[in-house]
């Protein structure tokens, strides 16, 4: 990233698991790893990727600068609210998603 | 002088086409839509697909919550949109695409929703602020 180009700031929001999710990690590292600012939320199927050990992007998204946290309802929905989660995985709940979403410049995408 | 017609803007449209009752899509974009309406903003939803049948009126107000224990209700999924639109009326909107919903001849919708033609979704996207698009094509 050159500094005549401010860092563009992404809300991704993965509930899916498998292998589109993987892709879409892979995308989310790429923006990091360029200087993006880029939030994960991990909601719903997408919580499963949070789980130690349970996905290859996840680590290499947050390796990359990204940040990432998993969904505090679905967690608690799933049983899974006692899971270990990946190293710097944190979790959260739908109203700082909102203030996410409704921050000035930011792009969201959902899958 | 010619008369201008102010259209009003809202903060958020989410247009929901992942179908209901088979992920968490529905609950999860109804958690969202009532954290954004906390935060006094104004909210649209445009449902496509399947999501047209979860405000017919037939449903009414409560279903099984568990076949384990089918005597405690829940509350359907028309009920929950009835009670936001009730408790943040005027800043939130549930519209009802119509062709999706006659195609799968659902007609009879709670009153509280909009029915609008899917020509209106480039007019609807441009009166909001921000669109998030849930689901697939």
């Amino acid at each position: 990233m050159t500094q005549d180009h401010p860092a563009e700031r992404y809300l991704l929001v993965e509930t899916q698991s498998g292998g589109t999710a993987e892709r879409f990690l892979a995308d989310a590292a790429t923006l990091a790893g360029a200087g993006e600012r880029v939030r994960l939320f991990l909601a719903g199927d997408g919580v499963a990727l949070g789980i130690r050990g349970a996905s290859a992007g996840l680590p290499r998204f947050l390796g990359a600068g990204g940040q990432a946290w998993a969904d505090e309802f679905t967690l608690a929905h799933r049983a899974l609210h006692a899971a270990p989660l990946t190293p710097g995985v944190r979790t959260t709940g739908m109203g700082e998603v909102a203030d996410w979403l409704l921050e000035p410049g930011t792009r969201v995408v959902w899958h | 002088m010619a008369a201008t017609v102010e259209r009003r803007s809202w903060d958020v449209l989410i247009v929901l086409t992942a179908p209901p009752h088979t992920t968490d899509a529905l609950t999860t974009v109804l958690r969202l839509t009532q954290a954004v309406l906390e935060r006094e903003q104004t909210l649209r939803v445009w449902a496509c697909g399947y999501n047209t049948m979860l405000t017919q009126s037939s449903l009414g107000e409560t279903k099984p919550a568990d076949l384990r224990d089918p005597a405690t209700p829940a509350p359907t999924a028309g009920a929950l949109i009835r009670g936001l639109l009730t408790a943040y009326k005027g800043r939130f909107s549930w519209i009802v695409c119509t062709a999706c919903s006659a195609e799968r001849g659902a007609h009879d919708h709670i009153p509280e929703v909009r029915l609008r033609s899917d020509a209106r979704l480039a007019a609807t996207i441009a009166a909001a602020r921000r669109t998030l698009y849930i689901g697939g094509a």
